[in-house]
């Protein structure tokens, strides 16, 4: 499928003599990936240097906060000392990428590591950004195509009506907002639900609810705008003429043209989702990530808020990237152009 | 055939993922029904189960839970024996008898070898802890084996508040097993090293703590033998600062106690009060401030009001306060005529404060999002001050007051962490060595008649010439404005129902909760 004078093939040639490259890194693919590896290798170095630097800008004296009000001038130096908060700033930031590169992100200035920290709270933080995101890609496709499909035509007006208001009502709301909303609901008035914490199964429903029910809204419109104008694209009124099958034009013609649209948009959409899953951790007191990156900022634990946020980061980075692979995937023109989500 | 495989595929794999995620979900939290079990809630990780340690609020309440003091307050706030059975102090020390039955939760009984290799390991200037200067002093510790179940501890300098001292969890024994591996017991990984009634047995940051309580512990001080209901089996703390889900948590019952906002209490049958310390306002005293003139002092001290400020940051439940400390402590004035008559429209009208310079610091600790702070602050700007207002969070605020540059602020609203309930936590922050010396005090205030007074009260060693001497000294730094006093720092606790809790003198204590049926 894969053009043999690609761009990617006159960019290998330029530099290496034909016969020294084996056949498949002349591929579209091969070109691609690099180029992801490259964004990868770059976002993760941008990272680095600007997880170090923000620690710098922090106010306050991290040895104070470890030490505690009560200690002594001396007790506090002390503690600096042994925090290696005394050295030169290009050491801590040896120091900083030693640790990144033995695993252990650095030591907590409280408990443990850092490495070891992440590893008890990021599986909570990504569950629930986990399930809301796939969560808000089957929702908010089928109510997307099906809201279009149901209403083609001008037929149902009422239905575009309501999904259009309740849509844009429900996604303006802040996610800390709906969250206490459904707390007030489900918690308080039925019951039905722990108001917060992680220590019952059912604790996860309510944040991964309030963590998905706007993106959902809001990729479900724009997947209805997609499908809405693709259905006027000539290739599926042609499919009518064929007296093609309905699911099979859906499915078959219709899905794949409103993927490539959509997902284009939900790579920023699901990065986001992230950060509001920081947000929404404060509302349910939940024990992931961003709590533990806010007590971090309280205490000044700046290992802990370095590698927090580098690991924060580096997911939102490779979130876009998946989402620029599987683009490319639905859709091999997206192999050549340098950025997609 | 092909078309209805992917489709499928795609359904299949959608609901093999949400189920997937639902199972997971389930795998990392089991609820806990146990009968005997209460759930509670810590603010933050604890960041040390070292007793020497201690920084956090929840630090020195799980440690309250792990390990036992010499000494204890009782509901009444009478110093009473903990592991100690009787005890002789005067002001350069004294001899503590050990209590006989005690013994670590590893069977090793407790007598005074293991409490003075405690006492000795936490005031050594190796261990660095921040909290000896409030258990012994500034001066030099010695604890020595006298025979089995007697030991004598020395102060090189006069400190009158020993007893007090010996009450903080700071001061905790620490058993043979955890003084072996220091870094184990910081961790709270040394199940032997823990002389309290409870055990520290799984420790997961951020997700939850569990303690359970020791079958073999027999220690319990009769105030606290003498509650209604039983000791909790096991408590699991998990783990949240945010004290309207706090709320919302014990209204659904996925808590049984936690800590909610003083406006919040109405929602609440069963609520306890716990005092944290006191606050007050502090004046930097040192060359550049505008605060070494008593006049302006004074200004400041007659535009704020307890009951207001009280008002606006504790939905008036806390104590209005008439010195560096509750009524309840030992010693304390009660005499509201000590401190300045409330009257602000006076002081604008004089107009003493009309265009003064001021840095004034705060935390945004003090009420929700930090009006306490926001109050001083309005009220100093009507009285016509021009006030550099620096609104921060608590560690950039304590690196600011209580850090070696003097002039970096003029103001503050001070609170402490009154672990060992004394007057002295807060007078030694305006008396005394000054922190660039190594001290506590803050204020830099030339104040020979006062330091004269506070040397006599460390010195005292007759209960009742110790109150008399404090009260003196009270009227000195009242009389003087060397401190506004405002109100007590407090926690409010919601109990769900079947929860029993009276904090022992009013200070927070996990040990006093009970269950009734």
């Amino acid at each position: 499928m894969a053009s043999t004078q690609s761009p990617a093939d006159s960019k290998v040639f330029k530099f290496v003599p034909r016969r020294f490259v084996p056949e498949w890194l002349g591929s579209p693919w091969a070109w691609f990936l690099t180029r992801k590896l490259g964004t990868l290798l770059l976002s993760f170095a941008f990272l680095v240097v600007v997880t170090f630097s923000i620690v710098l800008l922090i106010p306050g004296d991290a040895a104070r906060a470890a030490a505690g009000p009560d200690a002594s001038l001396d007790v506090v130096e002390a503690t600096r000392q042994s925090l290696g908060l005394n050295e030169p700033v290009w050491r801590r930031f040896l120091n900083y990428v030693g640790d990144i590169f033995s695993g252990t992100l650095g030591t907590s200035f409280r408990v443990g590591t850092v490495g070891e920290q992440i590893a008890v709270r990021a599986p909570y933080t990504l569950i629930v950004a986990g399930s809301a995101i796939l969560i808000t890609l089957i929702l908010a496709f089928v109510l997307g195509v099906g809201v279009t499909v149901l209403t083609r035509d001008g037929r149902r007006a009422w239905l575009a009506q309501v999904f259009s208001w309740v849509t844009a009502v429900v996604d303006a709301i802040p996610v800390y907002v709906r969250g206490t909303l459904l707390i007030i609901v489900f918690a308080l008035s039925l019951g039905m639900l722990p108001a917060g914490g992680a220590q019952q199964p059912s604790s996860f429903v309510l944040p991964i609810v309030a963590l998905a029910i706007g993106p959902v809204c809001s990729l479900s419109r724009i997947v209805r705008r997609e499908a809405d104008s693709a259905l006027q694209a000539n290739y599926i009124r042609t499919t009518d003429g064929w007296r093609l099958a309905g699911r099979t034009v859906y499915l078959k013609y219709l899905l794949p043209n409103v993927v490539t649209a959509a997902l284009t948009l939900s790579g920023l959409m699901l990065s986001g989702m992230i950060g509001g899953a920081l947000v929404m951790e404060q509302v349910f007191s939940w024990p992931g990530l961003g709590t533990s990156v806010v007590n971090a900022i309280i205490t000044r634990d700046y290992p802990v808020i370095q590698g927090t946020i580098l690991v924060l980061g580096m997911v939102a980075v490779i979130i876009n990237i998946l989402i620029d692979v599987a683009l490319a995937a639905v859709d091999p023109r997206h192999l050549e152009s340098r950025s997609d989500s | 055939m092909r078309k209805r495989t992917t489709r499928y595929g795609w359904a299949g794999f959608a609901a093999a993922a949400t189920a997937t995620c639902m199972i997971l979900s389930g795998c990392v939290a089991a609820p806990d029904s146990g009968s005997g079990a209460v759930k509670a809630r810590f603010s933050a990780d604890p960041s040390s189960f070292d007793p020497a340690q201690l920084v956090g609020s929840d630090d020195y309440y799980a440690s309250r839970m792990l390990f036992d003091t010499l000494l204890r307050y009782d509901d009444d706030g009478e110093i009473v024996g903990g592991l100690a059975e009787s005890w002789d102090f005067d002001a350069t020390g004294g001899t503590v008898d050990i209590a006989e039955g005690a013994t670590c939760a590893d069977g090793t009984p407790i007598d005074a070898e293991i409490v003075a290799d405690s006492l000795n390991r936490f005031a050594s200037p190796d261990t660095q802890s921040g909290s000896k200067i409030l258990v012994f002093g500034n001066g030099e510790v010695s604890a020595e084996v006298l025979d089995s179940h007697t030991v004598d501890i020395s102060l090189s300098e006069p400190f009158s508040e020993l007893d007090a001292g010996l009450t903080m969890v700071a001061s905790g024994i620490v058993c043979p097993a955890g003084l072996d591996d220091l870094d184990g017991l910081g961790a709270g990984q040394v199940p032997g090293a823990f002389s309290g009634p409870f055990s520290l047995t799984s420790v997961t940051s951020g997700v939850e703590y569990v303690l359970e309580l020791r079958d073999d512990y027999a220690m319990w001080p009769d105030f606290i033998s003498r509650l209604d209901g039983r000791p909790p089996d096991r408590v699991s703390f998990s783990v949240g600062d945010d004290v309207a889900t706090n709320a919302n948590e014990v209204l659904g019952g996925s808590l049984d106690l936690a800590g909610v906002s003083p406006t919040d209490t109405e929602r609440f049958p069963n609520v306890a009060l716990v005092y944290i310390g006191e606050q007050y306002i502090v004046f930097n005293q040192n060359e550049t401030s505008p605060f070494q003139d008593e006049d302006l002092r004074r200004a400041v001290a007659r535009t704020l009001s307890g009951e207001a400020y009280n008002e606006v940051t504790y939905a008036g439940r806390s104590e209005v306060e008439y010195t560096m400390g509750d009524s309840g402590m030992q010693c304390a004035n009660t005499d509201e005529a000590l401190v300045e008559e409330y009257d602000r429209d006076a002081v604008q009208a004089e107009g003493v404060l009309d265009g003064v310079e001021m840095v004034y610091s705060a935390s945004n600790s003090f009420g929700p999002n930090g009006i306490g702070a926001e109050y001083i602050y309005q009220e100093l700007t009507d009285a016509g001050a021009h006030v550099d207002y620096q609104l921060v969070d608590n560690s950039t605020w304590a690196s600011l007051v209580l850090g070696p540059d003097a002039p970096s602020w003029d103001i503050t609203l001070f609170g402490t962490v009154n672990q060992t309930a004394t007057l002295w936590t807060g007078v030694s922050r305006i008396m005394g060595t000054a922190i660039e010396d190594g001290g506590r005090s803050m204020s830099r205030a030339d104040n020979p008649d006062g330091e004269q007074l506070a040397d006599e009260v460390m010195r005292s060693t007759d209960p009742d010439a110790k109150c008399e001497t404090y009260q003196k000294l009270q009227e000195n730094f009242l009389g003087r404005v060397d401190v506004v006093p405002l109100t007590a720092s407090i926690e409010v606790f919601a109990l769900a129902d079947g929860i029993a809790y009276e904090p022992p003198n009013s200070r927070m204590d996990y040990t006093a909760v009970r269950i009734v049926d």
